[in-house]
């Protein structure tokens, strides 16, 4: 006879026994069923099977993130939709869903475009530069399409900056929203030379509002002790001068010059992929509406103090857009049509500051840069390159000196640690500097362009909003004996004969202004990376991953769609802005940013 | 400061040093980053099995941490500094698979979906699909007891579930996972 436990119940308890989390009493019932009910000692070596063989499953190569949490922790990253996919060393793979075969036809420049003037506009930004040392302006902006239920917002933007480091943006959100569950999109930033404080909204993304599960209200932080120039509350100077957006004129299309509040204004046009920095300078912290990267911005600027006093965003009409537009939510979104408007109001160079509007005081959640100023030493009290000593001091290993004229800074950082991490060789190009080598990086939301040296005296870097000519030839004379590591953290620098031994193939075609930065390879699967960048700014790049013996693409729970790639399907996965297929034993994937599938399908096509 | 290892019984995550925890809750960003680097892997683990996919839960694990790090004024020490944060990275994970279902089911009226089956699986890539095809409800408890070894207690705090309720749902986790696995099996068991 069988005890009063039923076998549904004996078998949940078989279950927890397994884990240990069972009962004397229960297990004595347990155990006395199982002596006469055959079907559930079958279900208790079953059960003991699949437990096995779920806890010896291997284990995932776990991703070092650290560095990218703290940098969110320290200053989370504006805006969604350009975010740079999180470089994975380990192969990942799909299932074919949809069919959607893209004619991807990449618009082309209409008319070839006036590479002088564009020349000249660049040049002329430069040299106003550096005598730029003061900035106030008001700012109006209309933004459309962010939500199907709230097409236009309006606000109100004023900025204040002086050089080098004091910076005050302050956006009032005029919108009026359908009720009081909308978040205002009020921002206030105040930097100082030793301290950064933001206030913003922390609201859940723009598809959940206005009702969601999160957490909303202000958000403030506030970083003390602040080294100069830190990459992780950088100054969205770009406002006052546009001076990281127009750092070369490659892709610039200069139309006919007009006149804006009675001044004489140059206008060019540019993807808002070169525009990035820009476009970030007025959309620092909240929740604002993303941009496809083959968007088009128009930007008119001063002939007399080279200020931006207008921009504004219009959606590309490539094949892929309405894509990006559908799963973003820009019910609204239509080619040629108006995203953003920015607009001066007013503007000088003045400098009749309240010294008050620079100091904030310390709220929110607070992060020590860890900041030690020191007295400038006397050697380097000549400056570098026409820029004065600015501010010289220590963080942990390092010792930084900064120097400054104007809005150009350049910051020097030597740290006893040799060895970088094998993010630094991700997005570095290796160059001969001076007697030595160097690794290049070009400007990015993260940091301005840089040049790490590696010598026996440590790690140096030099990071600038110089033009990369000119920090070449400053890194030059402390380049001696510097010689770029071949291999970190299991990533392998790969030189053109390296790279040529792998199954790794290489693009025919890239998009106008992108050159080759690295090529790496991953020694625990061989997997290749390379990356592809724009040489002065590059705040979106492109990045190509093939692993080899991988044999099909596993389920993902992403929105995806497939692609056809001559013969074989691919699957783009709007989240990663990633298009991947296997080919052969071959698993490829080519990244770009901002949902830019046309050029994905453009280099994927190049490769075979 | 070291992250100490402090074995509890039956514990499968250790637990931080209460001095880290307590300079990261005074503003300490290097004692932050102490607990980032002793919990990130187990985090980013679980978020994989829960989005299941690796640029997602890199994205979520950083959600995770970034929201611990804003709530962590909050945590009193009332539970376990594993469990409360691992209590984070599940709603991260949940609020993201949410997410992508409501632009999945957009997706759907466009295009008819269905994921594919693996057509000749090695035996862990089996497992894994099966375990991948669970529901969430049933897939979280059986990764925290199987992949994590958590108590069913730890695990209920972090579900936010009776211990009974986590019982029975890696019960019926395994034995979903099982039918994926041996339908042949299942038949002659159901023939029984």
């Amino acid at each position: 006879m069988r005890s009063e436990l039923r076998c549904d119940d004996v078998r949940v308890e078989l279950s927890a026994r397994l884990d240990g989390e069972i009962d004397a009493r229960t297990e004595e019932l347990v155990v006395e069923h199982l002596e006469t009910c055959r079907e559930c000692r079958a279900h208790e070596e079953r059960l003991q099977r699949i437990r096995h063989s779920i806890r010896v499953q291997p284990s995932p190569r776990v991703p070092d993130l650290t560095r990218s949490i703290m940098d969110r922790v320290a200053s989370r990253p504006v805006g969604r939709g350009f975010a740079w996919p999180q470089i994975r060393t380990a192969a990942i793979a799909a299932a074919a869903t949809a069919l959607i075969v893209l004619g991807a036809s990449l618009p082309g420049s209409d008319a070839p475009p006036d590479t002088a003037r564009a020349a000249e506009i660049v040049r002329s930004i430069k040299t106003a530069a550096r005598t730029l040392t003061s900035y106030h302006a008001t700012f109006t902006v209309t933004e459309l399409g962010w939500h199907p239920d709230v097409l236009r917002r309006r606000f109100s933007s004023e900025v204040w900056w002086r050089a080098p480091e004091k910076f005050r943006l302050q956006v009032r959100d005029l919108t009026v929203y359908p009720n009081a569950d909308w978040p205002h999109n009020d921002i206030d930033l105040i930097a100082s030379p030793r301290r950064y404080r933001i206030e913003e909204p922390s609201t859940c993304p723009t598809a959940a509002l206005p009702r969601c599960s999160v957490f909303q209200g202000v958000e403030t932080r506030t970083i003390v002790d602040r080294q100069p120039f830190d990459g992780n509350s950088r100054l969205p100077t770009d406002i006052a001068l546009p001076l990281e957006t127009l750092s070369s004129a490659e892709g610039l299309e200069v139309v006919e010059p007009g006149t804006y509040l009675g001044r004489d204004v140059e206008r060019v046009r540019l993807p808002v992929a070169v525009a990035l920095p820009l476009l970030r300078s007025i959309q620092v912290g909240g929740d604002w509406r993303a941009f496809h990267l083959r968007d088009r911005v128009e930007l008119w600027i001063d002939r007399a103090t080279w200020f931006p006093l207008r921009f504004i965003v219009t959606a590309g009409s490539s094949s892929d857009r309405s894509l990006w537009a559908q799963r973003m939510g820009y019910v609204s979104d239509r080619p040629g049509a108006e995203l953003l408007d920015v607009q001066a109001t007013r503007f000088s160079e003045s400098n009749d500051f309240d010294p008050a509007l620079f100091r904030s005081r310390v709220e929110g959640a607070v992060l020590d840069g860890g900041f030690t100023a020191q007295a400038v030493p006397g050697d380097l009290a000549a400056g570098v390159a026409g820029l004065e000593p600015y501010r010289v001091g220590s963080v942990r290993s390092q010792t930084i000196s900064t120097f400054a004229t104007g809005m150009y800074f350049l910051k020097v950082t030597s740290d006893r640690d040799r060895v970088g991490s094998a993010a630094d060789l991700i997005d570095g190009s290796v160059v001969k500097v001076g007697e030595g080598f160097g690794l290049y990086h070009p400007a990015s939301e993260r940091s301005a362009r840089k040049i790490d040296l590696f010598t026996r005296r440590g790690r140096t870097t030099l990071e600038t909003n110089l033009p990369r000519t000119q920090l070449l030839r400053i890194a030059a004379p402390m380049a001696s004996g510097s010689v770029i590591p071949s291999k970190i953290d299991g990533v392998l620098r790969l030189t053109e004969t390296h790279l040529a031994r792998t199954k790794a193939l290489v693009p025919s075609w890239m998009p106008e202004g992108f050159v080759r930065t690295s090529a790496l390879m991953s020694t625990a699967d061989r997997t290749v990376t390379i990356t592809y960048q724009r040489p002065e700014t590059s705040f979106a790049g492109i990045r190509i991953t093939q692993t080899p013996l991988v044999r099909r693409l596993q389920p993902t729970a992403e929105q995806t769609i497939a692609i056809e790639l001559d013969d074989v399907v691919a699957r783009w996965s709007f989240e990663r802005s990633e298009l991947e297929w296997i080919d052969g034993n071959v698993y490829r994937a080519v990244a770009t940013s901002g949902g830019d599938l046309a050029t994905a399908v453009q280099i994927a096509r190049s490769l075979r | 400061m070291p992250i100490v290892h402090q074995p509890v019984e039956d514990d499968a995550l250790f637990e931080p040093d209460p001095a880290v925890v307590r300079a990261a809750r005074a503003g300490d960003s290097s004692a932050f980053e102490e607990l980032v680097r002793a919990y990130q892997a187990d985090v980013w683990r679980l978020c994989l099995h829960l989005v299941r996919n690796e640029a997602l839960a890199d994205d979520v694990t950083q959600d995770a941490f970034v929201r611990a790090f804003r709530f962590l004024k909050r945590y009193r020490g009332e539970s376990k500094f594993s469990t409360w944060l691992f209590s984070i990275a599940h709603n991260c994970a949940v609020d993201e698979i949410r997410r992508a279902g409501r632009r999945r089911r957009t997706q759907e009226l466009l295009h008819a979906q269905r994921p594919a089956e693996p057509q000749d699986p090695a035996a862990s890539m089996e497992i894994r699909y099966a375990i991948e095809s669970l529901p969430i409800d049933l897939r979280a408890p059986m990764l925290l007891i199987d992949i994590f070894g958590l108590p069913y207690r730890e695990a209920g705090r972090i579900l936010k579930l009776p211990e009974g309720t986590v019982k029975s749902r890696v019960h019926r986790a395994r034995v979903s996972v099982a039918e994926m696995l041996e339908p042949k099996q299942k038949r002659a068991n159901d023939e029984i």
